[in-house]
């Protein structure tokens, strides 16, 4: 069977633009900040900018579709407020980028409290003409960006916060997200895959139910892991293969029958790509590991351009997907 | 004098000036409109300065919008993106490089000029330096991290040339960006070296949010006389390291947090000014906030320096007392 080939964002997409419509989450956030705007109208804002996000992956013709993370103030202290246990403290760069991200403080047993990102998924799900992807960010990147006490333990931490995700993940599942991603970017460039990220896929996979589950590694290359990676209890992986090219030399070494979410278009820089040349790319990656089903995707959240490149970056994806499947 | 007191640069625009800006951006007001505006709360921001007693003064860049878009804008070779999220609910339109960059005339000298003959205080010269502009700019023309922040760095050699030549005897080249790849912690050098050789005025950079524990104490080769660095945010982690490995070079050591709405008690703010003299003697410590204060009100940013100043007073009272 030859592969399939669709396309679908990792993760994010621009909340705001720069035509004033684009603009309404915007204000009412910083209205909702000075108490001129309710908790539900909030609500009502975020869900109406998570529409307009996919109605705009859904016009470019992307497959599968996310709620572009609309509501997440970052992927990390977004996750932590609703798992309990940490304070929001100072910011923090997130990576590489000139993104800043609120740093947790580990104060207390962490104890989640109720769903954290699967209202926004459901809300997603009923608007959403296309399967939809969740994110959550996983255990491992949510530690290592955590501020820990005096003889504060990262590892310990980690592992506690592998029951209540999986809690989330069961929410996730129940709110009918089609595809359940776990954004775990501190595993770029590790030299092993450790045990703590296991465990957590082990547990997510037992709590699933049909949905598929999948790990995104971002802000680099895994190419120490990839075989490890694959082994894990997934359905599908997501690599960045712009700022992770390293991964290329690994990637066609390896053979999987999981689908795999090729990070090729570059979600960090404005110049576009050429579809034709991203289908190749494409098309060389699932004929050498044999992948049956391989997504066209951005190195990382598309959060990083502007909402009018965004909408170009999603075409290419879209187009691409279409020359190598043969449907262009 | 020891103990002298700053600022990191920005201060907040008064509504008046923020909705002038919208007005101009749609094309209803002319330049000249906005341009007394901002001269005027320019203005306001200097005396303001000179009333609470601070030593060293900044224009509070009432004129520029983000620090990195501000410099493009007035470079050949570069295009303005739309808006791109910077944290929370913040979001900037980032510099796009499409050509060759080049540097048309003096950016920031005029506005220098002007400032500087309001008050008889030193008034900083502000630059947005080269990897920070690098960094912070989608490259469509260079292709290489490197290329792109050596071309940044040659013309804003040139401007701090021409600050030098108007007469700031500080200039200050801030690189935020500088913690973003530990790994090219050698070309920040390189490209702010370009920029500093041989420049007849104190040098100074100013970074923050970031991993400096990383860094340090490589952080100390880089070519200029101070380092302006955010503390408070950081819970004043770094005094740590700095009793490892002592800091050599002047520092600028930011004692208000400027993200959040609260303003600081004084004794709060004395008691990160005395952490810091146990590992910099008073000579080499400088007093600030963590970074500018343009993402707070104008009466928070006021009484945010206002205890600032205030208790750096006492502070030196209390060394002068001692002493």
């Amino acid at each position: 069977m030859p592969p399939e080939f669709r396309a679908c964002v990792l993760n994010a997409y621009p909340r705001v633009g720069d035509a004033p419509e684009e603009q309404l989450l915007r204000r009412a956030i910083a209205r909702h900040d000075t108490g001129e705007v309710s908790d539900e109208d909030l609500a009502k804002a975020q869900e109406l900018a998570a529409e307009g996000a996919i109605r705009e992956q859904e016009a470019a013709g992307l497959d599968v579709v996310t709620d572009g993370q609309v509501s997440w103030h970052d992927p990390v202290s977004h996750v932590a407020r609703g798992l309990g246990g940490f304070e929001i403290n100072g910011l923090l760069r997130w990576f590489d980028t000139n993104v800043y991200i609120r740093q947790p403080v580990a104060i207390g047993p962490i104890a989640r409290q109720g769903p954290i990102v699967a209202p926004a998924v459901e809300a997603a799900k009923r608007v959403a003409h296309r399967p939809v992807k969740a994110i959550v960010t996983g255990p491992w990147t949510l530690a290592h960006h955590t501020k820990l006490g005096n003889g504060g333990d990262e590892e310990a931490l980690a592992r506690s916060l592998i029951p209540p995700l999986a809690d989330e993940v069961r929410a996730l599942a129940a709110a009918g997200a089609d595809y359940i991603q776990v954004d775990e970017p501190s595993l770029a460039r590790a030299s092993a895959v450790p045990g703590i990220v296991s465990e957590a896929l082990a547990a997510f996979a037992t709590a699933k139910g049909t949905a598929r589950l999948g790990l995104a590694v971002y802000f680099g290359g895994v190419p120490a892991v990839l075989p490890e990676l694959l082994r894990l209890p997934l359905d599908f992986l997501a690599l960045d293969l712009v700022q992770g090219a390293e991964t290329v030399d690994a990637l066609v070494g390896v053979r999987t029958a999981k689908t795999l979410l090729l990070g090729l278009v570059d979600a960090r820089n404005t110049r576009l790509e050429s579809p034709e040349a991203i289908a190749r790319q494409a098309m060389r990656f699932a004929g050498a590991t044999g992948s049956p089903e391989c997504f066209v995707t951005t190195s990382n959240s598309l959060e990083f351009l502007p909402r009018g490149t965004a909408r170009r970056k999603i075409e290419v994806l879209a187009r691409a997907a279409r020359i190598a499947g043969g449907r262009a | 004098m020891s103990l002298l007191t700053t600022h990191v640069g920005s201060y907040p625009k008064p509504p008046a000036l923020q909705k002038a800006r919208t007005r101009f951006s749609r094309g209803e007001i002319a330049y000249e409109e906005l341009h007394r505006l901002e001269e005027r709360a320019t203005r306001d921001w200097v005396e303001f300065q000179e009333s609470i007693g601070l030593d060293i003064l900044v224009d509070g860049e009432q004129y520029r919008g983000d620090m990195a878009t501000y410099f493009a804008e007035h470079l050949e070779g570069t295009a303005i993106s739309g808006l791109v999220r910077s944290y929370g609910n913040r979001y900037y339109k980032k510099p796009i490089v499409t050509g060759a960059l080049r540097r048309t005339g003096p950016i920031t000298v005029e506005w220098w000029r002007t400032v500087q003959e309001w008050t008889d205080r030193p008034v900083k010269g502000m630059l947005t330096g080269p990897y920070t502009m690098m960094d912070w700019s989608f490259d469509e023309h260079y292709g290489s991290r490197r290329e792109t922040a050596l071309a940044f760095a040659r013309v804003l050699r040139d401007e701090a040339r021409d600050l030098a030549s108007a007469g700031a005897s500080w200039i200050q080249i801030d690189e935020p960006a500088l913690s973003a790849r530990a790994d090219e912690l050698p070309l920040v050098v390189e490209a702010l070296g370009i920029v500093t050789e041989g420049l007849p005025a104190k040098t100074i950079t100013h970074t923050c949010f970031g991993n400096y524990a990383q860094l340090y104490p490589d952080l100390l080769k880089l070519p200029v006389d101070q380092i302006d660095l955010e503390m408070s945010n950081s819970g004043l982690d770094m005094i740590a390291l700095f009793r490892k490995y002592p800091f050599t070079k002047e520092i600028a050591f930011g004692v208000i947090d400027v993200h959040t709405h609260v303003v600081e008690s004084k004794d709060l703010v004395k008691e990160r000014i005395r952490r810091a003299l146990e590992v910099v003697p008073p000579e080499r410590l400088y007093i600030d906030p963590d970074c500018g204060l343009k993402t707070r009100t104008v009466d928070e940013a006021k009484a945010k320096m206002t205890v600032m100043v205030e208790a750096a007073r006492e502070v030196r009272a209390e060394i002068g007392a001692k002493g």
